[in-house]
């Protein structure tokens, strides 16, 4: 007997429609989508949302506009997976799935007053632009603003026209490398970690918050700490394989959380009790 | 502790066969070979059976079945579902009023825990759905099942709550204790007599047998149930889990029979026309390769010791530091189906050992 009523819409995805999309890199696209009901997705930076193709799966992924934006909200997805391969197909007008938006997001509130540090890495970008862009709306609540985006090579930045911005800025201090590249670079070339001796940190009134591949949080979690930013200030998002998005599926256990629930956002020192 | 009321068998067998009329009974039920699973029942003979051991599969299934279904899908047009196309999703929750009679405490107690954890933060429908349309009717263990269960050592040979009623076998009458107003309407249909000084008396005396019985099964484990914990928590490192996760195949039976494991996969199935479809869950395992594997092939536990360390985590420190006890039962069901003979009570010893414990 089916007894399925309106209520229990915690595995329901509702339809939302892509109002514009464009290739970022070979590898990723941005989307600006507009949920069916027009209600809108009222996130945290740093939540996440299940972006569903029926008949193929879901998959979870960061939402990337600030809260701020009220007309849809915008993701930006690197397609190396079954649901991402199909996104990367679907052009303006189509329709995806969407649950959410989950887990715990970035809180800029420990940050007012004092210094903010970004560190991102690749598609880490992607879910801090969420909070990068509250933060700049809010700029007054904060004394320096301080970015720092590493990226593969030059081919590989994301949100460029945004960078350009960025680096303009008189009220952010932004700093650009990438791993490789030709003679064309204006930038830094190496590691993000790279980046650190560039700046003179107050540690002690700085709160980061970091973004990039497992194996980044690593190198640059020692700058931090080394630099004496205190871990209840240093922010991380953790990627996780995500089934449910409500603390169930178990697959995204680490420690005694899930990260889909109490993350994906932790603080450094919530990390090291893992 | 002693229940509150005393039926006949007799009247509780004739109140077990009207409810089958109406309802799914569903208990233990041999299937030969000294394997026994649910089955459905049309009276509470098979309360009385020689030689029980826990059910290959625990009564979870009725709960979060191996399989179902969560939404379906379809597109207005008879376009193909992943086109592009608009998509109406529905939930779908299958439940039907339901009877588990003859649930062992062990089992109730995986019950009772895993209601903790799909009602924990968002509260699951489709578990609840089913979970709050069915009666639980335990049975009280005399003695352990056989030499593997460890259910002592966990504290789950006895419960006080996370049923409807409990049985506890008194001759040719049931000694009976109310675990909820179901539980209490239920009785209330049955003649019935309150427990007398004289079945106390007896009471103490079984318990004092119960103990004896259950002392090897409570001795399994050397560090005390609490310790837990802390001993899987601070393992990281250990020899045990090398050693352990050298032996194991990753195959994940001891998860699939586990009445605490209630991890999931979710798949979506399409119609031949492609134009609708389902979305699924399936049981998953947390030793199995791919559990941990997101889009990209990075795997976060890609080693069968790290795996199987994060399933003795989670059934200890994590459910312990969230829902303050240990998610185990001590059933030994993932003993029994090991392919490898992989023990707990053998690995929570090794590890107290090795830290210098005494044994």
């Amino acid at each position: 007997m089916n007894v399925a009523k309106e209520s229990s819409a915690l595995y329901v995805p509702e339809p939302a429609q892509i109002i514009d999309k464009e290739a970022m890199t070979e590898e990723e696209t941005w989307y600006h989508l507009r949920l069916e009901s027009e209600r809108s997705l009222d996130h945290d930076p740093g939540q996440f949302v299940g972006v569903s193709v029926f008949g193929v799966g879901e998959a979870p992924i960061s939402v990337t506009s600030p809260p701020s934006m009220k007309d849809g909200f915008e993701l930006c997805i690197r397609h190396v997976g079954n649901v991402t391969d199909i996104l990367r197909g679907l052009d303006i007008g189509d329709w995806v799935g969407i649950r959410g938006p989950f887990g715990r997001g970035f809180d800029l509130e420990p940050a007012k007053g004092k210094d903010i540090l970004f560190v991102a890495g690749g598609l880490g970008l992607v879910p801090l632009r969420s909070v990068i862009k509250t933060a700049l709306e809010n700029r007054s609540d904060f004394r320096r603003v301080i970015l720092f985006y590493g990226t593969r090579s030059p081919d590989t930045l994301l949100y460029e026209d945004e960078i350009a911005q960025w680096d303009a800025d008189p009220d952010v201090e932004f700093h650009l490398t990438v791993d490789m590249t030709d003679d064309t670079w204006k930038h830094n070339v190496g590691v993000v970690t790279t980046l650190f001796p560039r700046v003179d940190f107050d540690p002690k009134d700085t709160v980061a918050y970091i973004c990039g591949p497992d194996i980044m949080f690593r190198f640059v979690v020692q700058q931090t700490t080394r630099l004496g930013i205190p871990d209840e200030n240093t922010f991380l998002s953790l990627e996780r394989r995500m089934k449910c998005g409500v603390g169930k599926c178990g697959h995204c256990q680490e420690g005694s959380v899930y990260v889909c629930r109490e993350g994906p956002c932790f603080s450094y020192a919530e990390v090291k009790a893992f | 502790m002693i229940g509150s009321k005393v039926v006949s068998k007799r009247a509780f067998d004739e109140m077990i066969q009207a409810l089958a009329e109406t309802s799914d009974v569903v208990a233990p039920v041999s299937r030969g070979y000294d394997r026994f699973s649910y089955r459905e029942v049309k009276d509470a003979s098979t309360l009385e059976v020689d030689g029980y051991i826990p059910t290959l599969n625990p009564p979870k299934k009725y709960f979060l079945p191996p399989e179902e279904v969560l939404v379906e899908f379809a597109t207005e047009d008879e376009a193909s579902v992943a086109s592009g196309a608009r998509v109406r999703a529905e939930p779908r929750i299958d439940a039907c009023a339901r009877v588990l009679l003859g649930v062992r405490t062990c089992d109730l107690k995986a019950i009772r825990q895993s209601d903790e954890a799909y009602k924990d933060t968002f509260e699951d429908d489709n578990y609840f759905a089913r979970r709050n349309r069915a009666t639980l009717i335990g049975l009280t263990c005399l003695e352990p099942c056989d030499e593997h269960a460890f259910c002592a050592a966990m504290g789950a040979n006895d419960v006080e709550e996370g049923f409807d009623l409990l049985l506890t076998d008194w001759g040719d009458d049931w000694i009976v204790s109310v675990g909820s107003e179901r539980g209490d309407d239920l009785l209330e249909t049955l003649q019935s007599r309150a427990v007398t000084e004289d079945d106390r008396a007896r009471w103490e005396v079984l318990q004092g047998k119960r103990e004896e019985a259950f002392a090897p099964s409570a001795e399994k484990i050397v560090p005390d149930l609490d310790a837990l914990p802390d001993l899987v928590g601070d393992s990281e490192d250990s020899a045990v889990w090398i050693e352990n996760g050298d032996l194991c195949l990753g195959c994940g039976r001891c998860n699939l029979v586990c009445p605490t494991c209630f991890c999931f996969d979710v798949q979506d199935d399409v119609s031949l026309g492609l134009s609708s479809g389902e979305r699924k869950r399936r049981w998953d395992g947390c030793t199995l390769l791919e559990f941990a594997l997101v889009a990209g092939d990075e795997n976060f536990r890609s080693d069968r010791k790290d795996r199987l360390r994060h399933k003795l985590y989670h059934k200890t420190r994590s459910t312990f530091d969230r829902y303050g006890e240990v998610f185990c039962t001590g059933c030994a069901r993932c003993f029994r189906t090991c392919l490898v003979d992989i023990y707990h009570p053998e690995m929570y010893n090794a590890l107290h050992e090795r830290l210098g414990g005494e044994s």
